[in-house]
Order: C-alpha cells, then structure tokens, then sequence
C-alpha cells in the first residue's frame, strides 16, 4: 500500500521550489509520519509521532514568514501506511525530508539573502534534521 | 535542591513550636526580663501569624457575606470572628519593624514562620487581585472540605497557643515584668479562645490531602534527580497547559506537543508493565492496564486529527523541551523496546507511582486542551488546508470552497474542532482525575497529621486575676 507513495513523492520532490515548496515537502512527510504511526506495530518507539511534531514545529517556522495569509500551499496526503511495507515508507519519508532540507539549504545559500531568512532557514533545518534522525530510529 | 515545602509539611512544624512553647511556659520559668518579654513578644507574633493566614484562607470576597448572612457556615463565622478578635488583641505590625527585629529561636517563633510560609504558599496561587495564578487554587482552597479543613487547624493552633496565655503571663510576673504592661500586651483572651475553639470544631479535625499536598506555585525543576526533574517537569506543563485556556492567542502547536506527550507518556506506562505500546483494550488486561490503553488510544487520535491544524502563534519552546526532557527521561525509566531497567523493588515501587501520576496529570491536560480546543475554534484562531476538507465539508462555505481551489489555508471548520474536542473527552477519565493538587505526583497514603496538637496539654491553665 505504501509503495502507491512512490510516484506522488516523485513529483512533488522534482516540482518543489522556493519556501513554499519546503512547506509543502515537510507537510508531506510529518503527513506520511502521521499515517504510518496509526499501523499498530509501525511506531513502536514513537520515533514518528516525535518527528511529525518537529515537522509542525518546522511548519509554523515557515509559515512566521509569510507575508500573505492568502498564500498557495498545496497539502499533501500521501494516504495510509501498512506495517508491511514500514522500513520502505520511512524511507520515503527521510526521502521527502532530505529533498526539503536540502531545497532550504539553497534558498539560503544566496549571495543576497537576507540575515533573518538565513537564521530562521537554520531554525528549520535543525527541526527537519531532529525529524529524520527520529523517523529513521537515529539516535536522539 | 530539596523538594519544596508543602502546606502539610509546614503547618505540623507549626502545631509542634506551638505544642513545645506552651509546654515550655506551664513548666519552667523565664530566668530573666529580657527572656519573658521576648517570650511576649513571640507569643503575639504567633497570634498575628495566626490571624493573617487566617485572613489568607478565607476568600476576601465571600467575607461580607458571610458577616451579613443570618445562617452562616458556623466554622467561617468563628474564623471571621475570631480574625477580628486577634487583629484587636495583637495588632499588626508595620514592616519597617518586622525587618529590624532581631530573629528569635523559640518555638513560637517558630511556629509563626512556618504559619507565613504556609501563608505565603497558598498566596503565590493568586495574583494581586485575588485571580487564581494556578489550577489548585480553586481546585484546593475552592474546595470546601479544603477550607473547613485549613480552618480547622488555625483554630486548633490558636486555642492551644491561647491556652498558654496564663501561663506566660505568670512567668513574665515572676520574672519581673510590670502587670500593667502584662495586662497590656497579654489582655484577657477567654472570647478569643472560645471561638478558636468553635473554629476548630468539636471530635478530630477534618483533614484534606490536596491540602496537604498543595506547594508554591512555579517551583524550579529539581534536575539533580531524575525522577524529581521528571516530576517537576510534568507539573510545569500542567501549569502551562491551564494557562494556555485563559491566554488570548494559544498555539496548536503547545496542544501538539501535550498531544504527543499523552502519547509518550501512555505507550512508557505500559511498558513500565511489561506490555507494547501496540497493546489492544480488547485483549484480556486488568482495569487500570486497560484504561491506559483506552487513553493512550485517544491521545494517538488526538494527535492526528491535530496534524493538519495551523494557527498564527507559535509553541512555547519551553513546553517543547519539557517534552524532550520528560521523553529522555521515560526512556531511562521505562525503555520502549529491550528489556526494563533492574530496580529495587522499593524504587520500582516509586517509579510506578510517578508513571501513574504523570498519567493523571495527562487527564487534567486532556481537559484543558479540550476546553483551548474548542475556544480557539470559536476565536476563528484554527486554520487547516483547505484542500484536505471534503466537499461536503465546504459547500456551505464560500471563503472556505476558494480556499480549497485555490490551495489555502481556511478556517477549521466547526465539525472539525467539534470531532477534535470529542477526541479530547476520551482522555481523561469519566470521573474526576485521582489529581487535583499540585503534588499528584507525590502521593501519600495518609494525610500528613501528627499527634502535636492532639498531645496538647490537657490540664486548664491556672486562672490569672483580672
């Protein structure tokens, strides 16, 4: 069942840009989060539960900057997660928190970007970095 | 750092410098004036503690009810009255003196500090205008079995230290202090001790363990001590979880955070007896094994109908470490996966009983989330992405159908919150919390009486001349 993950992750990795598209990256991941901890058996050292809420922490640090509450922010529910299938979703999972993380880092990396959008993408990363290391059971 | 005092743990030391003074006075003399007058002196400071924590008890704003009311609760009246009575015979004293008095050693003096510490104690749950500062305030002192109790045993403190009156007067005579100045600042106290007596009631006093538990608001977190820390840390985010129902802007991520919390705390609860966080209700378990199943189900619900939710102010970063420490902590205490920690069956024992009272305080959070939950969505405070409502869900809502066409976050709406605070009901438990004092997670098999007051001496003291 988590293998129909696959292909929608695809696109919106390869479609992701500006901080928008970290947003929605780091949603679909804490998302996907959510929905394979609800497998009975998948989350069993709560390392899911702990890294979707990073993901919403992260989530709130991005949205503290938007400017516009009318802003388009394509949500993403990549649907139910199976036991079965655990070690490959949280692999999907780390995927979509890597390519947010690593979208962040360019958006920051700038030659003109501004002191506080540095800071706060620090802020983030640090957030979705505590997320991976507790989705894939790293130390934490 | 020690653990902070506790209402039980100050007014027994009060009983005892009481209970030694009088016994002190009935059978040895003061050698000399000075000593007699400081013996006064202590003495009137006993009552003046007496008299104001008689004051702090009684809620201010019930008092001219309770003065006007032709049947009043017979032991408010007795503490109206008798606070009067006190104010009259000892007066209060301006703070300028009470700074440059040199600290006195005696029992009672004693006595009258551990009387304002508890004074104090109960005074840090309140604010300036009397607006509770913490959840125990009306959860302790509101509570009338509470009330009747603490004023039960100012009245048992002062008819004991009243019954040393006669006493102290003749030793201070013996030791040479002028009868007009005894007479002045020892008067007759036969009124005043009649109703210290109606205040502390006729057979044993009424006694209240959440009175006896209740400690100063906002103590420091212990963390020389893991379970203290734990301990204290829980508490924290109890209080902060009360005051995020009263604050103006909260954060779906704070009721995220309590979320995850009920979680953590539930699925190490269970592995602290031997059971996966994975364990169903419907298996064969005992009754309390089961309800932490029931409610670490409910818990993981909550947290997942909360994902989605959005709000314009950000989490406390304090509740936020709070939960990293506390979850650090249960997986030292309770691992969720290997095998448990070997423990002394007496330190187990003490470990279950804070898992369990962190497990009440959870239930009381789950409450006041609940009740945030709901206010927030009634505040128009709670935004989810649009496009994760069915259709059903915004055809009746113009703003909310663009929204969802266009990408945007919307306003929960009210059958979200509503599902959500129902989510929050399964919780806690039907009845009230085994939790309502702020040392929950200290719990006593007995309230914490001694037998000072009870060994008070029974003989009369001796009648002075008037």
């Amino acid at each position: 069942m988590t293998m129909t993950w696959t292909a929608p992750v695809a696109v919106l990795t390869a479609e992701a840009t500006g901080w928008h598209g970290v947003w929605t990256l780091a949603y679909a991941a804490g998302q996907a989060a959510v929905n394979l901890s609800a497998a009975p058996g998948a989350d069993d050292d709560l390392g899911l539960t702990f890294a979707a809420l990073d993901v919403s922490y992260a989530l709130t640090e991005l949205e503290s900057a938007w400017t516009d509450a009318a802003v388009a922010v394509p949500a993403v529910d990549l649907g139910p997660g199976s036991l079965a299938d655990r070690d490959a979703a949280v692999a999907i999972i780390d995927g979509l928190l890597a390519a947010a993380e690593l979208l962040a880092i360019e958006l920051a990396s700038g030659p003109d970007v501004p002191a506080p959008v540095v800071l706060r993408a620090g802020r983030v990363l640090a957030l979705l970095g505590s997320a991976r290391a507790k989705a894939t059971g790293g130390v934490w | 750092m020690s653990a902070p005092a506790t209402y039980g743990d100050l007014m027994p030391r009060a009983a005892m410098g009481i209970t030694g003074g009088v016994m002190w006075v009935q059978n040895f003399p003061a050698e000399r004036k000075e000593f007699a007058n400081r013996a006064i002196d202590d003495f009137r400071d006993a009552l003046r503690a007496l008299a104001e924590h008689t004051r702090v008890l009684l809620d201010q704003r019930r008092l001219a009810g309770i003065t006007a009311s032709g049947a009043p609760d017979p032991r408010e009246r007795a503490a109206v009255a008798l606070g009067r009575l006190l104010y009259e015979a000892v007066g209060t004293v301006p703070p300028w003196l009470k700074a440059t008095a040199r600290p006195s050693a005696s029992p009672w003096a004693g006595a009258a500090r551990c009387v304002r510490a508890a004074s104090d104690l109960v005074a840090t749950h309140a604010d300036v205008t009397g607006a509770p500062r913490t959840p125990d305030l009306d959860a302790v002192l509101g509570d009338p079995v509470a009330r009747q109790a603490a004023l039960a045993e100012v009245g048992d403190l002062a008819a004991t230290l009243l019954s040393g009156a006669d006493h102290l007067a003749l030793r201070a005579m013996q030791a040479g202090v002028a009868w007009g100045e005894i007479r002045r600042l020892v008067p007759d106290l036969g009124e005043t001790r009649a109703y210290a007596r109606d205040l502390a009631g006729p057979g044993s006093l009424p006694a209240s363990r959440n009175l006896d538990d209740l400690t100063v608001a906002h103590t420091p977190i212990r963390t020389e001590e893991p379970a203290a820390e734990f301990a204290d840390r829980m508490l924290r985010l109890r209080q902060h979880a009360w005051e995020h129902t009263r604050s103006a802007h909260p954060s779906v991520d704070d009721l995220k955070t309590y979320a995850t919390l009920g979680i953590a705390i539930h699925a190490h609860a269970l592995a602290f007896h031997g059971l996966p966080p994975a364990a169903r209700a419907d298996e064969p378990l005992p009754r309390q094994l089961a309800s932490l199943v029931d409610r670490g189900r409910a818990w993981q619900q909550v947290s997942r109908a909360l994902f989605a939710w959005r709000s314009a102010q950000p989490g406390d970063p304090v509740a936020a470490e709070d939960l990293t420490r506390i979850s650090a902590l249960l997986r030292t205490f309770a691992p969720l996966t290997g095998d448990q920690p070997e423990l002394a069956p007496g330190d187990r024992q003490h470990l279950g009983q804070v898992i369990a009272g962190a497990a009440a305080v959870t239930a009381d959070i789950g409450r006041w989330n609940q009740e945030t939950a709901t206010r927030m969505g009634q505040a128009h405070q709670i935004y989810v992405p649009a496009c994760t409502l069915t259709g059903a869900q915004v055809t009746n809502d113009h703003s909310l159908t663009q929204a969802k066409l266009a990408d945007r976050l919307g306003l929960a709406p009210t059958e979200l919150v509503e599902a959500a605070a129902g989510l929050y009901g399964l919780t806690a438990p039907k009845k009230g919390s085994a939790l309502l004092g702020a040392g929950g997670l200290t719990l006593r098999a007995e309230p914490l009486r001694t037998g000072a007051v009870a060994a008070a001496p029974s003989r009369d003291p001796i009648q002075r001349s008037t």
